[in-house]
């Protein structure tokens, strides 16, 4: 067995509550290799759990245990193979690209030689080795953002946990970050969040929706689309008709034609004759179970 | 982990970051002016009593290596003591806003590693000022000395008294960063106290303590010096040296070749340097790494310009649930009436709500004990009291787009400098009648109209101030330090001209004006960019 078949993290009734608010309610997960896609409304406590994997935010009952062993307790065997990228990141604007790097570096414990190593070969895999002794303050929003995934890939994390990555990128370094993900995840633990399902649909293995602090769903993409098969369906239909749809159906996606307006929703039957079953998307998965918990019409 | 070179790589990151902004260049010049006051005697170290002060009688020490190093050090405790405390002190909480303390938080650096790396990175922003002054003091022993350069009795104040002395405060800086109670205003205004008192305070250590003299060398330098006037002026009275601005007087000059810097005077001064690293590291028990539900860090989104992208593109989505935007009547209705009013209210409501109810308790407490209580107890210690209770509303102002991440929506919204910043100074003004109305109320009841006036020019003055302070400096910070200043010289010390609450509101009104038209203009400036 390679070493990166053994890493697992899991968490056991995690819970965390803030002055009163129930950020997150006995979530019980268990990861291995590959990359999971965490996908929730906002509020849904995704980043509260992030943060507690990320050992940043202690929880308030409950364990997270990385390879059997306590991380709440003893958080440092974790944070020496993590790999962070928050949502909200921000830079030192007068420090360079190199030299923030550097600094993230020694602070993540990573030897002088290795560290220069890594940098270098990170700076050409985000393609900022032209912008790396530019001042980060001068960087486009794009540009901070790929600086920040180079930081959490920096210690070649065994577990990297990513919120909101491809914010600000522009559409090839989106691709390029997700193949890079891609290409991670067979040696290491990837969690992914995001409000982009099309990042999830094109990398993850894996895939949990939450909802008010739960765990609602976790299966594998191609599982959620199977179940959902046969309950999405496109018609042409008028402009006029689409608000009394909308209250009627789960309108997943409309589209403006020359001819009308064209109706994506997600119905166990057929809601008009005219409609055609269509392939499912993960994001009529998503809205379709959010819509559940939410009371809608799906 | 290979500790000192974490420690290294954290000072190093945060000193290269403080000392590229441009900012810094304006420290530098600051104190590069404090070399040339020092220079030219402007600023200045002497001995003298009561009595000799009395006759306009002071004395000094020739112009040597010795006499030239221990003034600058002198002047440079005394100042960089205060404001660089004040410089340094916002280490933590950049790391805090930017974000960056959340991936710093992920990584297995301890939290007493880390505060070490701030601690020496504080220190050495404040070691180079003091460097500045060392060389301004060797170009004042070259220019001006009275004797020949000597290098050890120029340098060793530096050396053991100065550098000692900014480690402390070094260590102050992190430990008044880390406590989350003196992390705000409290803590910049506890500084100052702490600062006024420390000569007294920090003395007594060495009565418990003889080898442990206080930080800023006074008791050491002040023994030698004595005795050396004394040798000179054997039937003079001498009470302790003083330091700072004293112009109009007779300079008796005596010889004063320096201290003997035996090692037990060095380790003495420099064990105040482990009492700052002592600081750092107790600070370490109320660090909370950076967990934002630990003592309740606001963590300001930094990416404004990173807005969400939408799923596949050409397709419009539709959320399950709309929730439709909820507006405030009052304001959209006074918005109706005029828009500068809808400004003005919601201004208003910014600068006042969110305020805990023991805040308005006290807040009410001393407006009432103000019109409860003889005018002399009133006029003595209540009305200065008021003056400062609501410092932590008037340092909000100006900076809160900024703070809160804000200004690219206000700026962007319509007349930004000629209604929204009208309004927020006009909302600043209205809360400052409003906080310290008993004043005024005590004022004419009694029929003291210069009294009233004095108010009324204090209540457009503190709030103007407070706004072209946050707007300048784009935080409350500056503010918070000139305003304690200023109060604590003004209606606490009754210096000449600088109460604001009883001289000159005609000045002061002047000065408020002048005041609000450069507010307008770096706003303005800013909107721009």
């Amino acid at each position: 067995m390679s070493p990166s078949n053994s890493l697992v993290i899991e968490t056991r009734d995690l819970s965390k509550a803030y002055k009163g608010v129930q950020g997150l309610t006995d979530f019980n997960l268990k990861l291995t290799p590959g990359i999971l896609g965490l996908l929730g409304p906002n509020g849904a406590g995704k980043s509260t759990l992030m943060r507690m994997l990320a050992t940043i935010t202690k929880p308030t009952d409950g364990t997270i245990l990385w390879n059997g062993r306590d991380a709440v307790k003893d958080p440092e065997p974790l944070r020496s193979v993590l790999g962070y990228l928050p949502q909200d990141f921000g830079v030192y604007p007068n420090l360079s690209a190199q030299e923030f790097l550097e600094y993230m570096a020694a602070i993540k414990g990573m030897s002088g030689e290795k560290a220069r190593r890594k940098i270098s070969g990170l700076l050409d895999m985000v393609n900022l080795r032209d912008a790396a002794r530019r001042p980060l303050g001068g960087y486009s929003g794009g540009m901070r953002q790929r600086v920040g995934i180079a930081q959490a890939l920096l210690n070649d994390p065994q577990l990297l946990i990513v919120d909101e990555p491809t914010v600000g990128l522009d559409p090839e370094e989106r691709v390029r970050f997700r193949n890079l993900l891609s290409d991670l995840s067979g040696e290491r633990i990837v969690i992914l969040s995001t409000h982009i399902v099309s990042d999830v649909e094109s990398t993850a293995t894996d895939l949990a929706i939450i909802h008010k602090g739960h765990l609602k769903v976790r299966a594998r993409p191609e599982q959620l689309l199977k179940q959902m098969e046969g309950s999405v369906w496109e018609w042409m239909a008028t402009s006029e008709e689409l608000p009394a749809l909308k209250k009627q159906f789960l309108v997943s996606g409309t589209l403006r034609r020359t001819d009308g307006v064209e109706v994506r929703v997600v119905s166990q039957a057929r809601p008009c004759p005219e409609a055609q079953s269509v392939t499912p998307s993960l994001e009529d998965v998503y809205l379709a179970t959010v819509a559940h918990q939410n009371g809608g019409p799906a | 982990m290979n500790t000192p070179r974490v420690l290294f790589h954290l000072a190093r990151a945060d000193f290269l970051e403080r000392a590229r902004r441009s900012s810094f260049l304006l420290i530098l010049a600051a104190v590069i002016v404090m070399g040339v006051l020092v220079n030219n005697g402007t600023l200045l170290v002497d001995l003298g009593s009561p009595e000799s002060t009395r006759l306009g009688i002071r004395y000094r020490g020739e112009f040597n290596s010795a006499w030239i190093g221990m003034m600058t050090v002198m002047v440079a405790n005394l100042f960089l003591g205060l404001f660089g405390f004040y410089l340094v002190s916002d280490c933590i909480k950049r790391d805090i806003r930017t974000g960056v303390g959340q991936i710093i938080a992920t990584t297995p650096v301890r939290r007493a590693t880390y505060l070490a790396g701030k601690w020496i990175s504080n220190f050495a922003v404040l070691a180079v000022l003091v460097l500045i002054l060392a060389v301004a003091a060797l170009v004042m022993v070259l220019l001006q000395s009275e004797t020949a350069l000597d290098a050890i009795a120029l340098l060793m104040p530096f050396l053991a008294v100065a550098l000692p002395n900014m480690a402390l405060t070094a260590g102050l800086a992190v430990f008044f960063e880390t406590v989350p109670w003196l992390r705000g205003a409290l803590g910049n205004v506890m500084y100052f106290f702490l600062w006024i008192f420390s000569t007294t305070f920090l003395s007594l250590a060495g009565v418990v303590l003889p080898s442990l003299q206080d930080p800023m060398g006074y008791n050491i330098f002040s023994a030698s010096l004595t005795t050396a006037a004394r040798a000179a002026f054997p039937n003079e009275v001498f009470g302790g040296i003083s330091t700072g601005i004293a112009t109009g007087f007779t300079r008796k000059v005596f010889p004063w070749s320096g201290l003997d810097w035996t090692p037990g005077i060095v380790g003495g001064q420099w064990l105040w340097a482990l009492v700052g690293l002592g600081l750092v590291l107790l600070s370490a028990v109320w660090f909370a790494r950076f967990d934002p539900s630990r003592d309740g860090l606001r963590i300001t989104r930094s990416k404004p310009e990173a807005a969400k992208v939408d799923g596949p593109a050409g397709r419009e989505r539709n959320a399950p649930r709309l929730a439709r935007p909820s507006l405030s009547p009052l304001v959209s209705r006074l918005a109706q009436v005029s828009p500068f009013l809808g400004v003005l209210f919601a201004e208003l409501r910014l600068l006042l709500n969110g305020r805990r109810w023991w805040w308005w308790a006290v807040t009410i407490g001393l407006n009432i004990a103000i019109l409860k209580s003889p005018v002399s107890v009133t006029k003595e210690y209540l009305l200065p009291l008021v003056w400062l209770w609501p410092l932590t509303v008037w340092s909000a102002m100006g900076n809160r787009e900024h703070k809160n991440n804000t200004s690219q929506m206000v700026f962007s919204s319509a007349r930004p400098v000629r209604r929204q910043l009208p309004a927020a100074w006009l909302a600043g003004v209205l809360a400052t009648a409003l906080l310290v109305i008993a004043g005024a109320v005590v004022f004419l009841t009694s029929g003291d109209l210069p009294g009233l006036a004095g108010w009324a020019g204090a209540v457009f003055f503190v709030p103007t101030l407070a706004l072209a302070l946050g707007v300048f400096s784009s935080s409350d910070r500056m503010f918070e330090v000139v305003y304690v200043i200023w109060w604590y010289m003004g209606p606490i010390q009754n210096m000449a001209g600088m109460d604001f609450t009883t001289s000159a509101p005609q000045v002061y009104l002047l000065a408020a004006a002048g005041l609000l038209l450069l507010a307008a203009y770096w706003r303005g400036r800013q909107v721009r960019v």
